[in-house]
Protein backbone atom coordinates (compact mmCIF):
# COMPACT_ATOMS: atom_id res chain seq x y z
CA UNK A 1 0.00 0.00 0.00
CA UNK A 2 1.14 3.38 -0.81
CA UNK A 3 1.10 6.72 1.04
CA UNK A 4 -1.72 8.62 -0.36
CA UNK A 5 -0.68 12.22 0.23
CA UNK A 6 -2.45 15.17 -0.05
CA UNK A 7 -2.47 19.00 0.79
CA UNK A 8 -3.78 21.00 3.56
CA UNK A 9 -7.12 22.68 2.99
CA UNK A 10 -8.31 19.87 1.00
CA UNK A 11 -11.60 17.52 1.67
CA UNK A 12 -8.79 14.93 2.95
CA UNK A 13 -10.27 15.07 6.78
CA UNK A 14 -13.72 14.87 5.83
CA UNK A 15 -12.90 11.83 3.41
CA UNK A 16 -11.07 10.11 6.42
CA UNK A 17 -13.75 10.54 8.73
CA UNK A 18 -16.25 9.50 6.43
CA UNK A 19 -14.34 6.32 6.17
CA UNK A 20 -14.43 5.79 9.88
CA UNK A 21 -17.99 6.54 10.20
CA UNK A 22 -19.23 4.04 7.88
CA UNK A 23 -17.66 1.10 9.72
CA UNK A 24 -17.62 2.59 13.35
CA UNK A 25 -20.22 5.68 13.79
CA UNK A 26 -19.31 5.95 17.57
CA UNK A 27 -16.25 6.69 17.11
CA UNK A 28 -16.43 8.87 14.20
CA UNK A 29 -18.49 11.07 15.49
CA UNK A 30 -15.86 11.29 18.52
CA UNK A 31 -13.38 11.90 16.06
CA UNK A 32 -15.62 14.69 14.36
CA UNK A 33 -15.84 16.84 17.40
CA UNK A 34 -11.95 16.71 17.69
CA UNK A 35 -10.40 20.08 17.82
CA UNK A 36 -7.10 19.34 15.95
CA UNK A 37 -3.75 20.22 17.39
CA UNK A 38 -1.64 22.22 15.72
CA UNK A 39 0.89 21.18 13.04
CA UNK A 40 3.33 21.38 10.87
CA UNK A 41 3.94 19.92 7.43
CA UNK A 42 7.64 18.99 7.62
CA UNK A 43 9.33 17.65 4.37
CA UNK A 44 7.69 17.44 0.73
CA UNK A 45 4.00 17.49 0.42
CA UNK A 46 4.37 14.11 -1.37
CA UNK A 47 6.72 12.48 1.16
CA UNK A 48 6.48 14.67 4.58
CA UNK A 49 5.56 14.31 7.56
CA UNK A 50 3.73 16.50 10.65
CA UNK A 51 5.26 17.91 13.39
CA UNK A 52 3.49 18.06 16.23
CA UNK A 53 4.27 20.17 19.73
CA UNK A 54 8.06 19.98 18.34
CA UNK A 55 8.06 16.38 17.92
CA UNK A 56 8.05 14.44 14.06
CA UNK A 57 5.38 12.02 13.94
CA UNK A 58 7.57 10.41 11.63
CA UNK A 59 10.81 10.48 9.26
CA UNK A 60 11.61 12.93 7.51
CA UNK A 61 13.92 10.49 5.27
CA UNK A 62 12.16 7.12 4.74
CA UNK A 63 8.92 6.41 6.35
CA UNK A 64 7.95 3.23 4.91
CA UNK A 65 11.69 1.63 6.09
CA UNK A 66 10.76 3.08 9.34
CA UNK A 67 7.40 1.73 9.57
CA UNK A 68 8.99 -1.90 8.44
CA UNK A 69 11.84 -1.72 11.62
CA UNK A 70 8.80 -0.57 13.81
CA UNK A 71 6.43 -3.28 12.17
CA UNK A 72 9.25 -5.93 12.79
CA UNK A 73 8.18 -6.34 16.96
CA UNK A 74 5.08 -8.18 15.84
CA UNK A 75 6.26 -11.78 15.11
CA UNK A 76 6.04 -12.43 11.21
CA UNK A 77 3.83 -15.50 11.30
CA UNK A 78 1.12 -13.54 13.68
CA UNK A 79 -2.38 -13.58 12.26
CA UNK A 80 -3.32 -10.65 14.86
CA UNK A 81 -1.46 -7.41 16.33
CA UNK A 82 -2.09 -4.28 18.24
CA UNK A 83 -0.76 -0.59 17.12
CA UNK A 84 -0.66 1.97 19.40
CA UNK A 85 -0.39 4.88 16.86
CA UNK A 86 -1.35 4.86 14.55
CA UNK A 87 1.04 7.62 13.43
CA UNK A 88 0.43 8.60 9.69
CA UNK A 89 -0.89 5.23 9.03
CA UNK A 90 2.88 3.83 7.91
CA UNK A 91 2.69 1.08 10.67
CA UNK A 92 -0.86 -0.45 10.06
CA UNK A 93 -0.06 -0.37 5.83
CA UNK A 94 3.22 -1.96 6.85
CA UNK A 95 1.34 -5.03 8.84
CA UNK A 96 -1.71 -5.01 6.48
CA UNK A 97 0.85 -6.42 3.88
CA UNK A 98 1.18 -9.86 5.64
CA UNK A 99 -1.03 -11.88 4.22
CA UNK A 100 -1.14 -13.93 7.22
CA UNK A 101 -2.22 -10.83 9.62
CA UNK A 102 -6.25 -11.63 9.56
CA UNK A 103 -6.74 -8.88 12.16
CA UNK A 104 -5.31 -5.84 13.61
CA UNK A 105 -6.04 -3.74 16.45
CA UNK A 106 -5.25 -0.20 15.51
CA UNK A 107 -5.49 1.73 19.12
CA UNK A 108 -5.59 5.77 18.48
CA UNK A 109 -3.56 7.14 21.29
CA UNK A 110 -4.24 10.72 21.23
CA UNK A 111 -7.46 11.87 19.00
CA UNK A 112 -6.78 15.33 18.28
CA UNK A 113 -3.67 14.25 16.91
CA UNK A 114 -4.89 11.73 14.61
CA UNK A 115 -7.69 14.06 13.50
CA UNK A 116 -4.84 16.27 12.51
CA UNK A 117 -2.99 13.73 10.63
CA UNK A 118 -6.17 13.11 8.65
CA UNK A 119 -6.38 16.31 7.79
CA UNK A 120 -3.40 16.18 5.63
CA UNK A 121 -2.84 12.56 4.42
CA UNK A 122 -5.74 10.08 2.75
CA UNK A 123 -5.14 6.92 4.99
CA UNK A 124 -8.24 5.43 3.95
CA UNK A 125 -6.50 2.56 2.52
CA UNK A 126 -5.84 0.94 5.61
CA UNK A 127 -8.84 2.15 7.43
CA UNK A 128 -11.05 0.89 4.41
CA UNK A 129 -9.59 -2.33 4.46
CA UNK A 130 -11.56 -5.06 6.66
CA UNK A 131 -8.95 -6.73 8.46
CA UNK A 132 -8.81 -3.36 10.66
CA UNK A 133 -10.55 -2.36 14.28
CA UNK A 134 -10.50 0.81 15.19
CA UNK A 135 -10.36 1.56 18.68
CA UNK A 136 -9.14 3.98 21.43
CA UNK A 137 -6.72 4.33 24.44
CA UNK A 138 -9.90 4.35 26.97
CA UNK A 139 -10.63 0.91 25.89
CA UNK A 140 -8.18 -0.49 27.21
CA UNK A 141 -6.79 -0.92 30.78
CA UNK A 142 -3.78 -3.36 29.79
CA UNK A 143 -1.37 -3.70 27.06
CA UNK A 144 -1.84 -6.18 24.48
CA UNK A 145 -0.03 -8.51 22.71
CA UNK A 146 1.30 -8.84 19.77
CA UNK A 147 2.62 -4.80 19.46
CA UNK A 148 3.96 -2.66 17.50
CA UNK A 149 3.97 1.07 18.36
CA UNK A 150 4.56 4.90 17.04
CA UNK A 151 6.64 6.03 19.53
CA UNK A 152 5.81 9.81 18.83
CA UNK A 153 2.05 8.88 19.64
CA UNK A 154 2.96 7.67 22.63
CA UNK A 155 4.38 10.72 23.57
CA UNK A 156 1.54 12.65 23.05
CA UNK A 157 -0.75 10.34 24.41
CA UNK A 158 -3.79 12.01 25.53
CA UNK A 159 -4.51 12.40 29.17
CA UNK A 160 -6.86 9.33 29.53
CA UNK A 161 -4.38 6.83 28.00
CA UNK A 162 -1.31 7.70 30.10
CA UNK A 163 -1.21 4.95 31.89
CA UNK A 164 -1.45 2.58 28.61
CA UNK A 165 0.92 4.84 27.29
CA UNK A 166 3.13 3.65 30.38
CA UNK A 167 2.61 0.33 29.93
CA UNK A 168 3.40 0.18 26.57
CA UNK A 169 6.48 2.20 26.95
CA UNK A 170 7.70 -0.10 29.68
CA UNK A 171 7.17 -2.95 27.68
CA UNK A 172 9.33 -1.24 24.68
CA UNK A 173 12.22 -0.65 27.31
CA UNK A 174 12.21 -3.71 28.83
CA UNK A 175 14.34 -6.15 26.96
CA UNK A 176 17.30 -3.45 26.57
CA UNK A 177 17.09 -3.49 30.54
CA UNK A 178 16.87 -7.36 31.40
CA UNK A 179 20.35 -7.37 28.71
CA UNK A 180 21.63 -4.35 30.87
CA UNK A 181 21.25 -5.93 33.99
CA UNK A 182 21.90 -9.37 33.20
CA UNK A 183 24.93 -11.70 33.60
CA UNK A 184 26.91 -9.63 30.51
CA UNK A 185 27.11 -6.71 32.92
CA UNK A 186 30.75 -7.31 34.47
CA UNK A 187 30.14 -5.01 37.59
CA UNK A 188 27.23 -6.80 38.39
CA UNK A 189 29.61 -9.82 37.86
CA UNK A 190 32.32 -8.70 39.89
CA UNK A 191 30.20 -7.56 42.91
CA UNK A 192 28.43 -11.38 42.75
CA UNK A 193 32.03 -12.68 43.32
CA UNK A 194 33.06 -10.07 46.10
CA UNK A 195 29.97 -11.15 47.64
CA UNK A 196 29.63 -14.60 47.61
CA UNK A 197 30.93 -15.93 50.73
CA UNK A 198 29.38 -12.81 53.19
CA UNK A 199 26.04 -13.53 50.84
CA UNK A 200 26.18 -17.41 51.67
CA UNK A 201 27.03 -16.66 55.21
CA UNK A 202 24.43 -14.19 55.97
CA UNK A 203 20.90 -14.91 57.36
CA UNK A 204 18.20 -15.68 55.32
CA UNK A 205 15.93 -12.72 55.21
CA UNK A 206 13.19 -15.60 53.99
CA UNK A 207 13.12 -16.60 57.71
CA UNK A 208 11.40 -13.67 58.90
CA UNK A 209 8.91 -13.66 56.33
CA UNK A 210 5.36 -13.79 58.50
CA UNK A 211 7.29 -12.92 61.30
CA UNK A 212 4.33 -9.61 61.68
CA UNK A 213 1.24 -11.08 60.63
CA UNK A 214 -1.87 -8.77 60.29
CA UNK A 215 1.14 -5.83 60.84
CA UNK A 216 1.37 -2.39 59.75
CA UNK A 217 4.16 -1.04 57.93
CA UNK A 218 5.14 1.94 56.82
CA UNK A 219 7.61 1.93 53.53
CA UNK A 220 9.90 4.71 53.34
CA UNK A 221 11.07 6.24 49.92
CA UNK A 222 13.28 8.97 48.86
CA UNK A 223 10.69 11.04 47.15
CA UNK A 224 10.14 14.94 48.29
CA UNK A 225 7.23 14.15 50.47
CA UNK A 226 8.35 12.14 52.54
CA UNK A 227 9.21 14.95 54.80
CA UNK A 228 5.59 15.09 55.32
CA UNK A 229 5.30 12.07 56.93
CA UNK A 230 8.23 13.02 59.58
CA UNK A 231 5.73 14.49 62.21
CA UNK A 232 3.78 11.27 62.38
CA UNK A 233 6.64 9.14 62.36
CA UNK A 234 7.93 10.61 65.05
CA UNK A 235 4.89 9.56 67.04
CA UNK A 236 5.56 6.38 68.98
CA UNK A 237 3.92 3.42 67.32
CA UNK A 238 5.31 0.50 68.41
CA UNK A 239 3.24 -1.97 66.40
CA UNK A 240 4.24 0.17 63.24
CA UNK A 241 7.68 -1.42 61.47
CA UNK A 242 9.08 1.02 59.44
CA UNK A 243 10.91 -0.14 56.25
CA UNK A 244 13.14 2.77 54.58
CA UNK A 245 14.74 2.55 51.08
CA UNK A 246 18.70 3.34 51.44
CA UNK A 247 18.54 6.41 50.05
CA UNK A 248 15.94 7.55 52.46
CA UNK A 249 17.97 6.61 55.16
CA UNK A 250 20.01 9.52 55.88
CA UNK A 251 17.01 12.03 55.55
CA UNK A 252 14.80 9.89 58.20
CA UNK A 253 17.92 9.44 60.78
CA UNK A 254 18.55 13.63 59.67
CA UNK A 255 14.98 14.04 61.22
CA UNK A 256 15.53 11.45 64.33
CA UNK A 257 13.91 8.77 62.67
CA UNK A 258 15.32 5.18 63.46
CA UNK A 259 13.84 2.42 60.36
CA UNK A 260 13.61 -1.01 61.48
CA UNK A 261 14.84 -2.31 57.61
CA UNK A 262 16.57 -0.79 55.13
CA UNK A 263 16.64 -2.17 51.72
CA UNK A 264 19.62 -1.64 49.72
CA UNK A 265 19.63 -3.25 45.82
CA UNK A 266 21.76 -0.89 44.02
CA UNK A 267 25.13 -2.03 42.43
CA UNK A 268 26.75 1.36 41.15
CA UNK A 269 29.60 2.67 42.30
CA UNK A 270 29.46 5.39 45.37
CA UNK A 271 26.26 3.61 47.23
CA UNK A 272 27.97 3.75 50.20
CA UNK A 273 30.01 7.36 50.25
CA UNK A 274 26.01 8.16 49.21
CA UNK A 275 23.68 6.66 51.57
CA UNK A 276 25.93 5.04 54.49
CA UNK A 277 29.05 7.02 54.91
CA UNK A 278 29.00 9.31 57.65
CA UNK A 279 25.74 7.67 59.63
CA UNK A 280 26.14 7.50 63.46
CA UNK A 281 26.16 3.73 63.73
CA UNK A 282 24.72 3.80 67.38
CA UNK A 283 21.29 4.69 65.49
CA UNK A 284 21.61 1.69 63.35
CA UNK A 285 22.95 -1.35 65.76
CA UNK A 286 18.74 -2.49 65.77
CA UNK A 287 17.99 -1.82 61.83
CA UNK A 288 18.51 -4.73 59.83
CA UNK A 289 19.91 -4.40 56.50
CA UNK A 290 18.00 -6.26 53.56
CA UNK A 291 20.32 -6.50 50.75
CA UNK A 292 20.47 -7.83 47.27
CA UNK A 293 24.35 -10.13 46.50
CA UNK A 294 25.35 -7.10 43.79
CA UNK A 295 25.41 -4.09 46.71
CA UNK A 296 28.99 -3.06 47.26
CA UNK A 297 30.97 -4.55 49.64
CA UNK A 298 32.05 -2.05 51.56
CA UNK A 299 28.50 -1.07 52.29
CA UNK A 300 27.61 -4.48 53.40
CA UNK A 301 31.26 -4.70 56.08
CA UNK A 302 30.44 -1.08 57.57
CA UNK A 303 26.77 -2.17 58.16
CA UNK A 304 26.83 -2.07 62.21
CA UNK A 305 23.44 -3.55 62.74
CA UNK A 306 22.12 -7.02 61.51
CA UNK A 307 22.29 -8.11 57.98
CA UNK A 308 19.73 -10.64 56.07
CA UNK A 309 20.47 -11.18 52.53
CA UNK A 310 17.45 -11.92 49.88
CA UNK A 311 17.43 -12.79 45.73
CA UNK A 312 15.24 -11.52 43.20
CA UNK A 313 14.18 -13.33 40.17
CA UNK A 314 15.96 -11.91 37.79
CA UNK A 315 18.41 -13.78 35.26
CA UNK A 316 21.33 -12.28 37.25
CA UNK A 317 20.14 -14.36 40.63
CA UNK A 318 19.94 -17.39 37.95
CA UNK A 319 22.79 -19.41 39.26
CA UNK A 320 22.92 -18.31 43.05
CA UNK A 321 19.19 -18.70 43.45
CA UNK A 322 19.72 -22.31 42.76
CA UNK A 323 23.15 -22.63 44.79
CA UNK A 324 22.30 -20.39 47.54
CA UNK A 325 19.16 -20.10 47.74
CA UNK A 326 17.35 -17.03 49.86
CA UNK A 327 14.20 -15.48 50.30
CA UNK A 328 12.84 -13.77 47.06
CA UNK A 329 11.94 -10.39 47.12
CA UNK A 330 10.13 -8.82 43.86
CA UNK A 331 12.34 -6.51 41.87
CA UNK A 332 11.45 -4.67 39.00
CA UNK A 333 14.24 -2.07 38.64
CA UNK A 334 13.47 0.06 42.07
CA UNK A 335 14.37 -0.38 45.58
CA UNK A 336 11.20 0.49 46.34
CA UNK A 337 9.48 -3.22 45.05
CA UNK A 338 11.48 -5.22 47.27
CA UNK A 339 11.01 -2.91 50.30
CA UNK A 340 7.24 -2.98 49.60
CA UNK A 341 7.53 -6.66 48.90
CA UNK A 342 9.21 -7.28 52.23
CA UNK A 343 6.46 -5.22 54.04
CA UNK A 344 4.06 -8.08 52.14
CA UNK A 345 6.18 -10.73 52.75
CA UNK A 346 6.76 -10.09 56.39
CA UNK A 347 2.91 -10.45 57.29
CA UNK A 348 1.30 -6.69 56.01
CA UNK A 349 -2.29 -6.24 56.54
CA UNK A 350 -1.45 -2.74 55.90
CA UNK A 351 1.56 -0.79 54.23
CA UNK A 352 1.65 2.96 53.87
CA UNK A 353 4.10 4.31 51.11
CA UNK A 354 5.84 7.31 52.36
CA UNK A 355 7.67 9.57 49.56
CA UNK A 356 6.79 7.27 46.80
CA UNK A 357 6.26 10.10 44.81
CA UNK A 358 7.98 8.58 41.00
CA UNK A 359 7.90 12.12 39.92
CA UNK A 360 9.13 15.68 40.93
CA UNK A 361 6.88 17.42 43.09
CA UNK A 362 7.53 21.15 43.12
CA UNK A 363 10.27 20.60 41.11
CA UNK A 364 12.42 18.11 43.11
CA UNK A 365 14.14 14.80 42.77
CA UNK A 366 14.26 13.50 46.41
CA UNK A 367 13.55 14.33 50.02
CA UNK A 368 16.06 16.99 51.92
CA UNK A 369 18.91 15.27 52.92
CA UNK A 370 19.27 12.64 50.66
CA UNK A 371 22.23 12.22 48.56
CA UNK A 372 20.64 10.13 45.34
CA UNK A 373 22.02 11.14 42.07
CA UNK A 374 19.31 13.31 41.25
CA UNK A 375 17.04 12.87 38.32
CA UNK A 376 17.22 15.49 35.36
CA UNK A 377 13.71 16.98 36.59
CA UNK A 378 14.24 20.03 33.98
CA UNK A 379 12.11 17.79 30.93
CA UNK A 380 8.51 18.65 31.25
CA UNK A 381 7.55 16.10 27.91
CA UNK A 382 7.26 13.12 30.64
CA UNK A 383 4.64 13.24 32.93
CA UNK A 384 2.23 11.39 35.24
CA UNK A 385 -0.87 13.17 37.20
CA UNK A 386 -0.33 13.02 41.23
CA UNK A 387 -2.84 12.33 43.57
CA UNK A 388 -3.95 15.95 43.04
CA UNK A 389 -4.99 15.46 39.26
CA UNK A 390 -2.19 17.32 38.13
CA UNK A 391 0.43 16.87 35.51
CA UNK A 392 3.93 16.12 37.04
CA UNK A 393 7.39 15.66 35.69
CA UNK A 394 8.63 12.50 35.80
CA UNK A 395 11.32 10.18 34.19
CA UNK A 396 10.05 7.40 31.75
CA UNK A 397 12.12 4.87 33.93
CA UNK A 398 10.46 6.64 37.00
CA UNK A 399 6.71 5.58 35.48
CA UNK A 400 7.99 2.22 34.57
CA UNK A 401 8.71 2.00 38.04
CA UNK A 402 4.93 3.42 38.84
CA UNK A 403 3.76 1.08 36.68
CA UNK A 404 5.24 -2.43 37.54
CA UNK A 405 4.40 -1.44 41.00
CA UNK A 406 1.01 -1.21 40.27
CA UNK A 407 1.03 -4.77 38.86
CA UNK A 408 2.53 -6.09 41.96
CA UNK A 409 0.18 -4.27 44.01
CA UNK A 410 -2.98 -5.95 42.11
CA UNK A 411 -1.70 -9.36 42.98
CA UNK A 412 -1.71 -8.24 46.86
CA UNK A 413 -5.47 -7.82 47.00
CA UNK A 414 -5.06 -9.06 50.71
CA UNK A 415 -3.15 -6.24 51.70
CA UNK A 416 -4.11 -2.32 51.89
CA UNK A 417 -1.89 0.16 50.67
CA UNK A 418 -2.00 3.39 51.51
CA UNK A 419 0.14 6.72 50.86
CA UNK A 420 -0.43 9.94 52.88
CA UNK A 421 0.09 12.46 50.18
CA UNK A 422 -1.11 13.48 47.27
CA UNK A 423 1.76 15.35 45.57
CA UNK A 424 3.53 12.38 44.74
CA UNK A 425 1.86 10.54 41.35
CA UNK A 426 -1.61 8.55 41.38
CA UNK A 427 -0.64 5.10 41.95
CA UNK A 428 -3.44 2.81 40.92
CA UNK A 429 -4.40 0.33 43.90
CA UNK A 430 -3.39 2.91 46.67
CA UNK A 431 -5.69 4.94 48.58
CA UNK A 432 -4.85 8.35 50.38
CA UNK A 433 -5.22 8.98 54.12
CA UNK A 434 -4.16 11.59 55.90
CA UNK A 435 -2.28 11.27 58.74
CA UNK A 436 -2.05 14.33 61.06
CA UNK B 1 49.81 10.51 15.60
CA UNK B 2 46.47 12.16 14.67
CA UNK B 3 46.89 10.47 11.35
CA UNK B 4 47.70 6.84 12.91
CA UNK B 5 45.11 7.38 15.50
CA UNK B 6 42.29 7.86 12.87
CA UNK B 7 44.15 4.65 10.97
CA UNK B 8 43.40 2.82 13.88
CA UNK B 9 39.86 4.33 14.55
CA UNK B 10 38.94 3.56 10.45
CA UNK B 11 39.54 -0.22 11.40
CA UNK B 12 37.37 0.07 14.61
CA UNK B 13 35.39 2.62 13.08
CA UNK B 14 32.42 -0.02 12.02
CA UNK B 15 31.55 0.09 15.98
CA UNK B 16 31.27 3.72 15.13
CA UNK B 17 28.67 3.08 12.21
CA UNK B 18 27.09 0.00 14.67
CA UNK B 19 26.64 2.49 17.42
CA UNK B 20 25.19 5.01 14.93
CA UNK B 21 23.01 2.63 13.62
CA UNK B 22 21.72 0.93 17.17
CA UNK B 23 21.11 4.79 18.38
CA UNK B 24 18.81 5.27 15.13
CA UNK B 25 16.93 1.98 15.77
CA UNK B 26 16.33 2.16 19.18
CA UNK B 27 15.05 5.39 18.94
CA UNK B 28 12.68 4.78 16.04
CA UNK B 29 11.48 2.21 18.37
CA UNK B 30 11.43 4.16 21.37
CA UNK B 31 13.16 2.50 23.38
CA UNK B 32 14.99 5.91 25.14
CA UNK B 33 17.23 4.39 27.21
CA UNK B 34 19.33 1.83 24.64
CA UNK B 35 19.26 4.76 21.73
CA UNK B 36 20.95 7.41 24.30
CA UNK B 37 23.62 4.85 25.74
CA UNK B 38 24.59 3.78 21.99
CA UNK B 39 24.78 8.14 21.20
CA UNK B 40 27.25 8.31 23.76
CA UNK B 41 29.36 5.50 22.62
CA UNK B 42 29.10 7.60 19.05
CA UNK B 43 30.06 10.88 20.36
CA UNK B 44 32.90 9.65 22.59
CA UNK B 45 34.44 7.74 19.13
CA UNK B 46 33.52 10.76 17.21
CA UNK B 47 35.63 13.19 19.40
CA UNK B 48 38.60 10.92 18.69
CA UNK B 49 37.54 11.01 14.74
CA UNK B 50 37.35 14.87 14.55
CA UNK B 51 40.55 15.34 16.10
CA UNK B 52 42.10 14.70 12.92
CA UNK B 53 39.54 16.54 10.36
CA UNK B 54 40.40 19.62 8.29
CA UNK B 55 38.34 22.79 10.20
CA UNK B 56 35.66 23.32 8.14
CA UNK B 57 34.42 19.34 8.40
CA UNK B 58 34.52 19.78 12.12
CA UNK B 59 32.58 23.03 11.80
CA UNK B 60 30.11 20.81 9.49
CA UNK B 61 29.68 18.12 12.06
CA UNK B 62 29.41 20.38 15.74
CA UNK B 63 26.49 22.08 13.98
CA UNK B 64 24.69 19.12 12.71
CA UNK B 65 25.68 17.97 16.20
CA UNK B 66 24.07 21.05 18.25
CA UNK B 67 21.03 19.87 16.54
CA UNK B 68 21.00 16.49 17.15
CA UNK B 69 21.23 17.83 21.04
CA UNK B 70 18.58 19.89 20.93
CA UNK B 71 15.93 17.45 19.24
CA UNK B 72 17.33 15.16 22.07
CA UNK B 73 16.51 17.80 24.92
CA UNK B 74 13.32 18.34 23.16
CA UNK B 75 12.56 14.22 23.50
CA UNK B 76 12.66 14.74 19.05
CA UNK B 77 13.26 11.04 18.73
CA UNK B 78 12.56 9.99 15.14
CA UNK B 79 14.70 13.75 14.48
CA UNK B 80 17.50 12.39 16.13
CA UNK B 81 17.13 8.79 14.73
CA UNK B 82 17.25 10.58 11.27
CA UNK B 83 20.30 12.77 12.17
CA UNK B 84 21.99 9.99 12.93
CA UNK B 85 21.54 7.59 9.76
CA UNK B 86 21.07 9.77 7.36
CA UNK B 87 22.81 13.33 7.96
CA UNK B 88 25.67 12.77 9.96
CA UNK B 89 26.11 9.36 8.82
CA UNK B 90 26.40 10.90 4.86
CA UNK B 91 28.81 13.83 6.35
CA UNK B 92 31.25 10.94 7.98
CA UNK B 93 30.77 8.86 4.80
CA UNK B 94 32.01 11.35 2.52
CA UNK B 95 35.26 12.75 4.81
CA UNK B 96 38.50 11.44 2.64
CA UNK B 97 40.10 10.72 5.76
CA UNK B 98 37.76 7.89 6.62
CA UNK B 99 38.04 6.27 3.16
Amino acid sequence: MDVIPTKAGSNCLELNLAAIMKRWPDLGRQLSVCAPVQVELVGEPGSGTLRVEGIHLASTRDRQAEARLQASLVPPNSSFAYVYGPGLGDLPRALLQRKNLQELRVVIMNPRVTCSTFEFFDQRDWLNDPRVRLLTATEFSEIRFPFAAVPPCLQLAADEAAELRDLVVLELASPYIRKKQGAENELLKERLAANRDLFAADPDAGELFGFFPGGEFVVAAAGPTLAESYPWLHRPQPQRILIAVDAALRPLLQAGIRPDFVVCIDYHYGVFDRFFAGLDPEMLRQTTLVYFPVVSPEALKSWPGPRRAALAALPIYSCLRRTCSKGELFCSGSVIHPATDLAVKLGASRVFLAGADFCFPEGLSHVAGSRAVPFDVTSKRDWVFSGEGEKVATTPSLRGYLRDLECYLARHPEVSFYTCSRRGARIRGVQWQQKN
Amino acid sequence: MATKKLSASRTESPSLWDDMAVASRAFRLGVEGQGSDALIRCIDQMGLLLEALPKDEIQAVNRLLLTLFDAQQSKDFILVADLLEHDLGDILRKMPSLK
